[in-house]
């Protein structure tokens, strides 16, 4: 298979795939605390309705304002192109060099909070204050996680840490570490319990949502698509350092069974993670911001361990 | 068997060491308690799998003692002690959640740089083991210095005796049985005399911080 | 090109500046043409030295002093790049000056300010030319001179005073760096560069070490490097914006220089603690300048702390290259050096570009506060637009160019973590790793909130409100700036390879190329102009789609939901509220103040106050370390004092003691 071509695949298929794993994560939530919960794909038919709507833009905004989601919405689809979700070895795999993904996610963060403030209302401003605290005390511990894995791999792209993905777990025990430290790094990045309240309704205890709440139509849809899309990209991310590289396309094998079993393989990784962070969602409680210095220190912390024991053991 | 519990062997000394390194942000009684119950059984594990590996006999009986004394029974009763004497869950510090979690981390590595200067470090049987005795001790006495309340202090000296139990483990050849069972009966004592005390100060004060016990009363 | 075309053209850039000088000192018509001379003479020199470094040439010889002590004035490709520099913005400052020094109401004396910053800009650029001690002093002066008078040009009490302290901390400098060339001369101040690089292989250790921390004083406090910084913050923002952007963007490069330039001679002798000692300092000097950076609310003020940041990043860069050199990994010391200059090239682009936008900024809405400014994007988009990408790179983002250079050292820090070395080696790169993360990531926070709160929401203010866009000519330097970053960011490989490690190296021409073991070289593979199409094409992709799906035409203007209230802009987030996190955060190393006094309106009621807050954001530095020092200082003088007690009996018995002892030495 050209790589070319499983670029394209991989795109096709997370970029649809995305809005039905936030389905996912709230029909599982739902049913775990004993609700019935709308349908999976949900937020297919929402984000359908938000394209069809009309935007309402308010006069305090600037080009800025009109910028972001479609600055936020292309970080999130290069994001797509270039991490091993369903493929190793695509063509622009090459470029999945971790400093490289760390800047991106740092610069879609970044325009969505320029975003709230813009909006110039007080609850996007606290909104932009708080997101932008959380992404750039989270960077040390992205570092920490990555380094680790480069170190122990001996590959500085995404592309061939994962490679020597599930295998390396073994030989090297000390990135279960940076697994855990990532796993509190996605939660952080994704405004997931306990950092954030995706669903919440008080705009105190917003910190994702708050900055989005002046977008409406098809510039809301943008925005909520690309949460989507990086919530997707975090769980398949996490999902391909745990199992082994036999559920990921690769240039070499092309077998109508290897097909069949990375394809369900995808779905099973979606369906997994959306039910552990539904499971993990509903058993634990948000943290107060003020206290997001400890739970940063500790991502960070765990993280450092596990590049130290990488290195020293 | 013993080829599992040699793989498992860094896990059971990563497990000792981070749990006391983690109950150093922990504010709340319970995660405390159930973190020193996890640092205890993985260093009876460790020590069992010492016995296994050694094919020493007189290890078996420390790693039950160790399982069955510092990882069940003080806990419980510790978690009895505050159940009854009703006090506040949360405890005190005199330093916040984070920092206190880098000063342990600083604390490790200046324990990891200091390890080569000491004397008997050529002659201990395992120089992992020597490091994390001393790193858990370390963490032990930083918790007694830098927390305020009672409890925290029982349980910043349970941790010292649980590094003192691994240097034990990395030094000494052989420990006749009647020495390890006064030592865990000691430590039995200590920690129930230290749990009626706390409850009389709980009685008397109405707090368990210690900043109240500083002065002397008629 | 030929040599000596390119020799001439150096020293017309050189005469240039001096002709505008001159021409500036007839007054305020000659504002203009003195401007254009200076600005074509900045760019006949940037023009002239990238020539000079893209052909490769060994060293260009200037001229040569033969009355004046035998002074030669040279150039290589190390001080070509910082030349280029020099060049380039000075002359889109000047072009910036025109319309900025008329326009703006501080009262300066015109005919004084052009002169002396043409002054300045000569001096800069000898200091990059000469080869020997006695010329790079006699430039280093007037540079330093000449600034002193350029800080106080509004003649403010508030400028005076910055100016006084910078005069005081700059001439301190200047004496070490002239002490620490004594002592590597070993006596004469005579000496060329080539006779001190011979020395520095020669010289006893102790006279090594105190000639390093001489070096380092000197050309740190000129740099901004922590704990010599406090100056820093106070003038740069008290100069008029032109210059200083000249002062941030060029005149802490030529400190850098001057600094590398003895590390280059220094470094194969030194042992490996200085190295940590350049770490330790530089590695304060990022995180305090981060932190200071995000609560500042004074717009230059972040500016001015945001430069000491990158100072102290290029500075850790240079303190890993010595470690590096002395722990055998000489890989990771060609990476470091070729980082360091990178950076310094980016850091001039956007710090200048950044002031530039900051004094049209300041000039439209009247303040250089924060909290009174705000929607600026409506109202000047070119100049929003500029200074959004402006501040992206400062921020060290993707595409642009200063992520490249971040890039490059950090990867090099992981490989070499990945190579076999000893662990106190691999302890200190780990700790440089998230040290400089950290600082990077605080910069992002700070440049998001300059930005975010200058220019974006509703006005603050009515000054705010009536901002119109700048002149052209204030706003071309720079929105090409903003291009320049953007073409860096595209082109970075190339300038890497014209900065050109191998040669910067070569300069102390001993140190033996060697590839850099551990990880594959995944990093070659990136292209940076395919991550600026790349996300060029994502954006055009989007939008794209976005226009095949939804109707673009259906949207509606509204004021911002505000649940039934009336709000206005007072209710938005200000720069103190947003840094608030980072401010609580990291409480423990900034010691913020925050003071409240309630009043009571009334006596007899307890309940109803008045209540002021004043938050205290003085600088640690200031409080625990400058203050008490000149406490002393003065405590120390009022004692001494009391030997001018006026009494002729005790000046009588002095000179007689003072004969006393020097009969005693002399026999």
């Amino acid at each position: 298979m050209s790589p070319l071509l499983l670029t394209v695949i991989q795109a096709v298929l997370v970029l649809g795939l995305a809005p039905l794993t936030v389905g996912l994560v709230r029909w599982f939530k739902a049913r775990l605390q004993g609700r019935q919960g709308a349908v999976p794909w949900l937020p297919y038919v929402a984000l359908a309705t938000m394209l069809r709507r009309e935007m309402v833009i308010s006069e305090s905004t600037s080009w800025v304002f009109r910028l972001v989601p479609f600055v936020v919405c292309a970080t999130g689809v290069f994001l797509v192109l270039i991490l091993p979700l369903v493929s190793t070895g695509s063509a622009l795999s090459a470029y999945s060099h971790f400093m490289l993904v760390a800047g991106v996610l740092a610069l879609g963060s970044v325009f969505l909070v320029l975003g709230g403030l813009d909006s110039a209302s007080a609850f996007g401003g606290m909104g932009s204050s708080r997101e932008m605290t959380i992404a750039s005390l989270v960077e040390p511990a992205v570092f920490a996680v990555f380094a680790a894995f480069a170190v122990a791999s001996g590959h500085a792209t995404i592309d061939g840490m994962v490679q020597t993905g599930g295998a390396a777990l073994l030989v090297t025990p000390a990135l279960l570490f940076s697994l855990i430290a990532l796993v509190l790094i996605a939660l952080a990045e994704n405004a997931r319990y306990p950092v954030d309240n995706p669903a919440t309704h008080l705009e105190l205890t917003m910190v994702h949502e708050a900055m989005v709440l002046e977008y409406s139509g098809p510039y809301l849809a943008m925005v909520e698509y690309a949460s989507a899309l990086r919530l997707t990209v975090f769980l398949l991310l996490l999902a391909n350092f745990t199992v082994p590289t036999s559920f990921l396309f690769h240039p070499s094998a092309w077998q109508t069974g290897a097909t069949a079993a990375v394809l369900v393989g995808t779905f099973l990784k979606l369906l997994l993670g959306s039910f552990l962070l539904a499971l993990l969602e509903t058993s634990i409680v948000k943290m107060r911001f003020y206290r997001m210095q400890e739970y940063l220190s500790l991502a960070f912390v765990i993280a450092l361990a596990g590049l130290l024991l990488t290195l020293f053991l | 068997m013993i080829a599992t519990l040699a793989v498992l062997e860094p896990l059971f000394a990563v497990v000792f060491l981070f749990a006391s390194v983690l109950a150093m942000p922990t504010f709340r009684v319970k995660s405390l308690l159930r973190l020193y119950a996890c640092s205890s059984i993985a260093l009876a594990l460790l020590i069992f799998s010492f016995a296994v590996r050694d094919a020493s006999g007189h290890l078996y009986p420390l790693a039950l003692g160790t399982l069955f004394v510092k990882g069940l029974v003080i806990p419980a009763l510790l978690t009895n002690a505050i159940r009854r004497s009703g006090a506040s869950e949360r405890l005190q510090s005199s330093l916040r959640a984070a920092p206190s979690l880098f000063v342990t981390v600083a604390a490790l590595l200046v324990t990891a740089l200091l390890i080569q200067h000491l004397p008997f470090a050529a002659s201990a049987a395992s120089a992992h083991v020597l490091y994390l005795s001393i790193a858990v001790a370390f963490a032990g006495i930083l918790m007694m210095v830098l927390r305020r309340d009672v409890f925290s202090q029982m349980v910043g000296f349970l941790f010292i005796e649980n590094g003192i139990a691994a240097f034990s483990l990395a030094t000494i050849v052989v420990i006749p049985v009647a020495i390890e069972v006064g030592i865990f009966s000691i430590v039995l004592l200590a920690v129930s005399m230290m749990a009626l005390l706390s409850h009389k100060v709980q009685e008397l004060y109405g707090t368990s911080d210690t900043a109240s016990l500083r002065e002397l009363t008629d | 090109m030929d040599p000596a075309f390119l020799s001439f053209a150096i020293l017309a850039s050189l005469a240039g500046t001096v002709f505008a000088a001159l021409v500036a000192l007839l007054g305020v018509r000659a504002h203009h043409f003195a401007h254009i001379l200076l600005a074509f003479s900045g760019a006949v020199g940037a023009v002239a030295s990238i020539a000079f470094v893209v052909q490769d040439f060994e060293v260009l010889e200037i001229a040569s002093v033969r009355l004046f002590f035998g002074m030669t004035f040279a150039l290589d490709v190390f001080s070509a790049i910082f030349f280029a520099i020099v060049g380039l913005v000075s002359c889109l400052c000047s072009v910036y000056a025109i319309a900025y020094v008329r326009q703006s109401h501080e009262g300066y004396h015109i005919a004084s300010l052009n002169a002396a910053t043409a002054l300045f800009v000569l001096g800069m650029q000898g200091v990059l030319l000469s080869t020997n001690v006695l010329g790079f002093m006699a430039f280093w002066e007037l540079m330093s001179i000449t600034s002193f008078f350029l800080v106080m040009a509004d003649r403010k009490p508030a400028s005076i005073k910055a100016a006084l302290f910078y005069f005081v901390m700059t001439h301190l400098g200047a004496a070490a760096i002239l002490t620490g060339f004594f002592v590597l001369a070993q006596g004469t101040i005579l000496a060329d560069f080539r006779t001190l690089a011979f020395s520095a292989q020669v010289i006893p250790a102790p006279a090594l070490a105190l000639t390093f921390f001489l070096f380092l004083f000197g050309f740190g406090s000129k740099a901004g490097l922590v704990p010599f910084h406090a100056w820093l913050p106070e003038a740069h923002p008290q100069a008029p914006s032109h210059i200083s952007a000249l002062m941030s963007g060029v005149m802490l490069k030529v400190a850098v220089y001057g600094f590398l330039r003895m590390m280059l001679f220094l470094i194969p002798s030194l042992p490996a603690t200085f190295g940590l000692v350049i770490i330790g300092l530089g590695l304060a000097s990022a995180i305090f300048g981060a932190l200071y950076a995000v609560i500042e609310r004074d717009i230059k003020r972040v500016l001015a702390f945001s430069s000491i940041e990158n100072i102290g990043i290029i500075f850790t860069m240079i303190g890993v290259g010595a470690y590096a050199f002395a722990n055998r990994l000489p890989g990771l010391l060609v990476v470091a050096l070729l980082a360091a200059v990178f950076h310094c090239v980016s850091h001039a682009l956007f710090k200048s570009g950044l002031f530039l936008a900051a004094g049209a900024i300041v000039h439209a809405t009247g303040t250089r506060s924060l909290e009174r400014m705000g929607g600026l994007a409506k109202r000047m988009p070119l100049l929003s637009g500029a200074f959004l990408v402006l501040a992206l790179s400062a921020a060290a983002l993707p595409p642009f160019g200063p992520f490249y250079g971040e890039w490059m050292f950090l990867q090099s820090l992981v490989q070499s973590l990945a190579a076999p070395t000893d662990g106190a080696v691999t302890g200190v790169l780990v700790l440089v790793l998230f040290a400089v993360v950290l600082a990077s990531a605080l910069a992002i926070f700070a440049m998001v909130k300059l930005f975010g709160i200058a220019t974006l929401g509703a006005p603050r203010s009515e000054a705010a409100e009536k901002a119109v866009e700048p002149p052209a000519s204030m706003n071309a330097p720079i929105l090409l700036l903003a291009l320049l970053l953007a073409w860096m960011g595209v082109f970075a490989p190339a300038l890497v390879s014209l900065v050109g490690g191998k040669d910067l190296v070569s300069a102390a021409n001993r140190l033996p190329a060697i590839e850099i073991v551990g990880i594959r070289p995944d990093a070659s593979l990136v292209v940076p102009a395919a991550v600026f199409l790349g996300l060029l094409a994502c954006l055009g992709l989007v939008f794209l789609l976005r226009r095949l799906l939804s109707d673009a035409k259906r949207e509606r203007s509204y004021h911002t939901w505000n649940c039934g209230q009336p709000i206005d802009a007072s209710m938005e987030y200000t720069a103190t509220a947003f840094s608030a996190p980072i401010r609580f955060f990291f409480r423990f190393l900034l010691r913020t103040k925050n003071t409240v006094v309630a009043i009571p309106v009334v006596a007899t009621n307890p309940w109803i106050c008045r209540r002021e807050l004043f938050l205290n954001l003085r600088s640690v530095w200031m409080d625990y370390g400058y203050l008490p020092i000149a406490r002393t200082c003065l405590r120390a003088a009022s004692i001494v004092r009391r030997v001018q007690s006026g009494s002729v009996q005790l000046y009588v018995a002095f000179i007689f003691l003072a004969l006393l002892v020097t009969l005693v030495i002399a026999l």
